[in-house]
């Protein structure tokens, strides 16, 4: 079944773009009434154009290859909502950088994918629309911001997708949903077109359930862009060409991240995996990051700061939602942001504004960009001993809907592991690890140094020739 | 570290947000839970933090270059005339 199969090999055997596009479709069919990964779904216009491409010789890295994206990136001619009611009408006018290089090389857009309101959140629950069901337990969440995508992946109805990572957006959901994600490291990928949440720490990034579409994935997005001036100007490697299976590494555990508390069947799960390491000719050893336990007050400052400045933007004056009845130009602004903002997002707006108001300012955002540097400063020294630092990506697997709904600070813990990465600007990648005795995915994380991607993904690949975990198959 | 239904009608006000009364009240229980969080950072010795923190964005020459088309720019705008945005009068002829 071509569902099952890796991108990678389905475009080496030439496999038709249609048959490839068809056996997703048909997946989607059974699946997404199920699942809700779709805010908008494509899959029939995707198969016509695929069947246009049957006829052509193949040209470029992605040819015929079914990708979906989060819906905060920008396609023209379609819908970017945010899955919020502010931009539930806004139809974008020009690509994202990003879709315009997967369009060069040939790869298929079939939807638009469910996420928490703005990137806010980590369950998904946020959207204004529909909740999206963990592909391998309907009862539980997909995990956030960028679920939709996760879970899609996760049911196999398509072999890649695009999420964004703000503060573990796209791994705490890959984690839950049993695919790997990887957040690059902050410049490597052009945000031109991504809606802007917190701009010093969205990275776009690709989901995959197969280390090598992941690569290759990743190789097509990367690289400087003159129309973000915050991307980098550094060599793209052939990171799919380069792959090969590497154990042999220096490998540093925080101290401070097991001091936390962790469910007993995620720490087993990450206790197999250094094992495995171990195994493997890794030298493993304890290291210290002493401020990482500020990260998640350092990232509840600077994201909801950014955000209030980002999202002043929704006035309903230029594009988006707008309120019926108004008698000034306050109130015009006023009524139309609180009927179009959902309440983590109003949440974060309000935080944002109160630490960036005066008198505050210095105290807060001023203090928190100090310890950002800190923590930053205390990851770079520790990768100077160590290759790579590990971790669980999250410290819980996936929870039930509700169960953190009401408590923004639990939901906030649940990225623990993810936030200090943005934070320090570093790449990281989640791989599955294993599933619980229930059958929900676990996850671990793989830290590296800036701009070396390629160690993630070939410590990843290691990885899955040991624990074949794409070789698991949804079923709900 | 507390917050006052007073002092979340003035953040709101700020941030352009209209709230309802149960939203204030809302608001205000909560902030204070996620304040007394971020405020765990005053343990945080200055000691250890540098003296200012830079970062900045790499600038490009200022060349112009073609933009969005009008017709675009006014695409999703919610009121529109000529190819002009339509808002309500804000400064008083008087």
């Amino acid at each position: 079944m071509l569902y099952k199969e890796s991108a990678s090999k389905l475009l080496e055997e030439k496999v038709k773009p249609s048959e490839i596009l068809e056996a997703f479709l048909r997946r989607k069919e059974e699946l997404e009434p199920k699942i809700r990964a779709y805010v908008t779904d494509i899959y029939e216009k995707a198969y016509d154009s695929a069947k246009a491409l049957d006829s052509q010789t193949p040209k470029g890295k992605l040819f015929g290859i079914p990708i979906a994206i989060k819906d905060n990136i920008n396609i023209e001619g379609y819908t970017t909502t945010c899955s919020s009611k502010m931009l539930q009408n806004y139809v974008s006018v020009y690509d994202a950088t990003v879709i315009r290089k997967l369009k060069q090389e040939g790869a298929i857009i079939v939807g638009k994918t469910n996420m928490d309101e703005f990137a806010m959140g980590s369950s998904t629950e946020y959207s204004a629309f529909f909740q999206t069901k963990n592909p391998w337990n309907l009862d539980f969440v997909p995990g956030g911001s960028s679920g939709g995508s996760a879970a899609s992946v996760g049911a196999n109805m398509v072999p890649l997708a695009l999420g964004s990572d703000t503060g573990g957006s796209i791994r705490q959901p890959a984690s839950f949903c049993g695919v790997i994600g990887l957040k690059p490291t902050y410049g490597r990928v052009s945000r031109y077109g991504l809606v802007a949440f917190a701009s010093s720490l969205d990275q776009i990034g690709p989901f995959g359930r197969y280390t090598k579409d992941v690569a290759l994935l990743l190789e097509v997005i990367s690289g400087h862009d003159p129309k973000d001036s915050t991307s980098a100007n550094v060599e793209v490697p052939a990171f799919s060409k380069n792959l090969k299976p590497r154990t042999e590494l220096k490998v540093g555990i925080p101290k401070e991240f097991m001091s936390y508390k962790i469910d007993k069947e995620v720490e087993e799960s990450f206790k197999n995996f250094v094992k495995f390491l171990e195994d493997n000719k890794a030298t493993v050893k304890e290291i210290s990051l002493p401020h990482i336990e500020y990260a998640i007050p350092v990232y509840y400052i600077i994201a909801p700061a950014e955000a209030s400045s980002n999202l002043a933007r929704f006035d309903g004056v230029r594009y988006g939602y707008r309120t019926k009845d108004f008698k000034d130009i306050f109130e015009l602004y006023a009524k139309t942001r609180d009927e179009g903002f959902g309440p983590e997002v109003k949440r974060r707006i309000m935080l944002g504004t109160y630490v960036l108001s005066s008198g505050y300012y210095e105290a807060y955002y001023g203090k928190a960009l100090a310890v950002k540097n800190l923590i930053k400063k205390e990851f770079l020294d520790a990768l100077k001993d160590v290759d790579v630092i590990i971790s669980p990506t999250s410290p819980t697997p996936p929870f039930r809907f509700g169960e953190k709904l009401n408590d923004p600070i639990s939901m906030y813990l649940s990225d623990i592991f993810t936030v200090s990465v943005n934070l320090a600007e570093l790449p990281a990648i989640s791989i599955p690890s294993g599933f619980t005795k229930n059958g929900l995915p676990i996850g671990v994380q793989i830290i590296g140094r800036a701009f070396d991607e390629q160690t993630l993904l070939d410590l990843s690949y290691a990885w899955e020739l040991n624990y074949p975990h794409y070789d698991y198959i949804s079923n709900v | 570290m507390s917050i006052t239904k007073e002092e979340v009608v003035k953040i709101a006000k700020l941030s352009r947000l209209e709230l309802k009364e149960d939203e204030v009240e809302f608001f205000a229980s909560q902030m204070k839970n996620i304040l007394e969080l971020v405020n765990k950072l005053n343990e945080v010795s200055e000691s250890l933090l540098e003296e200012e923190y830079t970062s900045s964005t790499p600038l490009r020459e200022d060349e112009p270059e073609p933009s969005l088309d009008v017709e675009k720019v006014l695409l999703n705008a919610p009121s529109k005339r000529l190819n002009m945005f339509e808002v309500p009068k804000i400064v008083d002829a008087n």
